[in-house]
């Protein structure tokens, strides 16, 4: 199994931008699409958003689904808090807009009373 | 000339009038090239440290207009804040130390600069808050900044990012401001939506909702979004904080888990993150990460 070093490859403890993001979705892109098990690492990484994750992880669910990304990507190296924001994460990106009924919802309560 | 004289009103705190009041500021000198603006604090007793963070932006967007702005009849309290945040600093007004350690610095950054935001936060606002705490409190704070700012980057599409903040000691709470010039939140949502019907108020509210965003959506491509407001939010809300976006004619705040939106009588051309919170609590995910 090959391992991306998230501060090796973005050259920074800082991983708040979708910029940075998005070499990171570069590369895991490009392992799983050559069907090679990929760990990401988040070892020294001091700050984090879902910004980045969003870029990083979140879009990966245009080219892969659930079940390949479980099969040929892992995660390491996340405290609790960034667990959360990536589960987050995922679960969003998980939702289809048009078909989502809790969300849905939210956006029809916020326009009830215009 | 003559001077434009704009009576600043007897307080500017983190309220819906403090907001109007800076909100007026812009509208009543939209427009201006060349013009002496005398701003008249005769009657002021009080102005909340981290709202320099607006006031700076107003600043900033005059001296492009070739304008030339004077501060009249200030008392020594408040000019003793804004030459210890620095903000009297940055137009060579003179600084002082602060002695009681509790101003947070006003600074201008470029929307291209999030890491150099993210050193500040680490560097400058975090020492200032002189309360034991916790690594995953601390973490969710910055967090909480660094996604404002990188709101400011992919959404208002903005120059600059204007920044100031206070600790509170004897409320043991940190108030935090962040200021943006870019397109407000109401003309993105309508755009996305395609509703011009939608107010400003309302816009900001539906960006807050979570898995809402007015990013890119394709039949095929879903580019991800819609979470750092609404965990800004949940984290706020956890520490019966306020959170509070001034985007347009809109104001919104969720108030220690009241939501209060109204529109201004002022527009307000860009956009103000205002946070006022304790930090002591936080949230975790233990389980498995499963995609």
């Amino acid at each position: 199994m090959n391992t991306i070093y998230v501060a090796d490859l973005i050259s920074s403890k800082i991983a708040v931008s979708p910029d940075k993001g998005e070499i990171l979705y570069n590369s895991i892109k490009n392992e799983i699409s050559n069907k090679n098990k990929v760990n990401v690492s988040f070892k020294n990484i001091e700050d984090l958003t879902t910004a980045f994750l969003n870029k990083a992880i979140g879009n990966l669910y245009n080219c892969f689904t659930s079940e390949s990304l479980n099969e040929y990507l892992s995660i390491s190296d996340l405290d609790d808090l960034d667990k959360y924001l990536l589960n987050k994460v995922i679960t969003r990106a998980k939702i289809d807009i048009k078909t989502d009924e809790t969300l849905r919802k939210n956006i029809d309560e916020v326009f009830d009373n215009e | 000339m003559d001077k434009f004289v704009i009576n600043v009103p007897r307080t500017v705190e983190n309220d819906f009038i403090g907001f109007s009041f800076l909100s007026s500021l812009f509208e009543k000198t939209e427009g201006f090239r060349e013009m002496d603006i005398e701003l008249e604090f005769k009657n002021t007793r009080w102005f909340e440290a981290n709202l320099a963070s607006t006031l700076g932006a107003w600043l900033e967007l005059k001296f492009i207009h070739g304008c030339t702005i004077y501060f009249s009849n200030i008392t020594n309290s408040i000019e003793n804040i804004f030459k210890k945040n620095g903000f009297y600093e940055k137009y060579q007004l003179g600084s002082i130390d602060d002695f009681y350690d509790s101003t947070i610095k006003f600074e201008i950054f470029s929307v291209k600069q999030d890491d150099d935001f993210s050193n500040y936060i680490t560097q400058k606002v975090i020492p200032k808050i002189r309360l034991d705490l916790s690594n995953p409190v601390m973490k969710s704070f910055k967090l909480s900044l660094n996604e404002i700012f990188i709101n400011v980057q992919l959404h208002a599409k903005s120059d600059k990012v204007y920044t100031c903040g206070q600790y509170y000691h004897t409320h043991q709470k940190v108030a935090f401001t962040i200021t943006d010039m870019g397109n407000t939140i109401g003309n993105n949502v309508r755009e996305k939506l395609s509703k011009d019907y939608i107010s400003d108020s309302t816009a900001i509210e539906w960006a807050t909702k979570y898995g809402n965003t007015t990013k890119e959506h394709t039949d095929v491509h879903t580019e991800a979004g819609g979470i750092g407001l609404h965990i800004i939010e949940e984290f706020l809300v956890e520490n019966n904080g306020v959170f509070q976006i001034i985007s347009g004619n809109g104001f919104w705040e969720n108030n220690e888990g009241v939501i209060n939106k109204v529109n201004l009588d002022y527009y307000f051309p860009g956009t103000i993150v205002n946070i006022i919170s304790k930090l002591e609590n936080t949230f975790t995910w233990e389980n498995d990460i499963l995609f």
